[in-house]
């Protein structure tokens, strides 16, 4: 597959078939997530896969945003070790470091013929104690996964024009 | 099922609303309305994984798992939301 089909094919998926993924179609979405740009080479991140049924059932009741019964899913957390003592904005940066990574998994998972949805509605605080996760672990995204069930149409999207500016903006009062 | 496997099914579904609940003070009000929709069927998927589901309750089901998954048209939602309501109105009458 084309990198610019994949962009433009790949959809949010929310219904799954009850077939499951194998650990080796996880571990190379991680491996897609892992290999996303980062501001300073920082890789500001920990990955962390949930396959088990009875678990991915427990973390869809902390998750809101997930529809639907995925066959996986995977935590992006923030790593604040790897933050090497900077501030707030190297946490805004983290967060756009694994906004990439996510990408990166939507796609390849769109790519393998899989069907993946991103999630921001969950609660951190929740979920972090239901993993088990040390303090310097932030969970900041989650990725859906499994295979779909029916691929859905492709969503409306806003005009070129009215996001789009050469060389000057040109934008309505 | 035992009813110890329901009991934790509907944990997780009590989970999963008052999860939303807390969500909601930071997420749009439209969110909700989903929220409110995929409950309900998480209790239709309890209710079909212990066998007391009817066809209707099969049917409403399918309804709203077809509602879930189609993704966020607040338009199309509402007009399907109208017609499963009055349908249920429907049903509830011929019940009682």
């Amino acid at each position: 597959m084309q990198t610019l089909e994949a962009i433009h094919g790949r959809r949010s998926i929310r219904g799954f078939t009850a077939d499951r993924i194998t650990d080796e179609e996880l571990d190379a979405l991680v491996e897609a997530a892992a290999a996303a740009p980062s501001g300073g080479n920082v890789q500001p991140w920990v990955f962390l896969s949930i396959r088990e049924a009875r678990r991915v059932a427990a973390v869809r009741s902390l998750a809101p945003g997930i529809v639907g019964s995925p066959a996986a899913v995977i935590v992006l957390c923030a790593d604040e070790r790897r933050r090497g003592g900077g501030g707030p904005e190297l946490e805004e940066m983290a967060s756009f470091d694994l906004g990439a990574a996510m990408e990166n998994i939507l796609l390849a998972a769109h790519d393998m013929g899989l069907g993946s949805c991103a999630i921001g509605s969950f609660d951190g605080k929740a979920l972090s104690v239901f993993l088990d996760l040390p303090q310097f672990l932030k969970p900041r995204l989650l990725v859906a996964v499994g295979r779909p069930k029916s691929i859905p149409q492709a969503p409306q999207k806003r005009a070129l024009a009215d996001l789009y500016h050469k060389e000057r903006y040109v934008g309505r009062p | 099922m035992s009813d110890r496997g329901m009991t934790d099914e509907l944990l997780l579904t009590i989970a999963y609303m008052l999860t939303s609940a807390l969500g909601l003070y930071g997420e749009p009000a439209e969110y909700g309305v989903f929220r409110l929709i995929d409950s309900a069927a998480r209790i239709l998927d309890i209710m079909e994984a212990h066998d007391v589901s009817d066809p209707y309750i099969a049917g409403l089901k399918h309804c709203l798992d077809d509602e879930r998954e189609a993704g966020m048209n607040s338009v199309r939602l509402r007009q399907s939301l109208e017609r499963i309501v009055a349908e249920i109105a429907v049903e509830l009458r011929k019940r009682t």
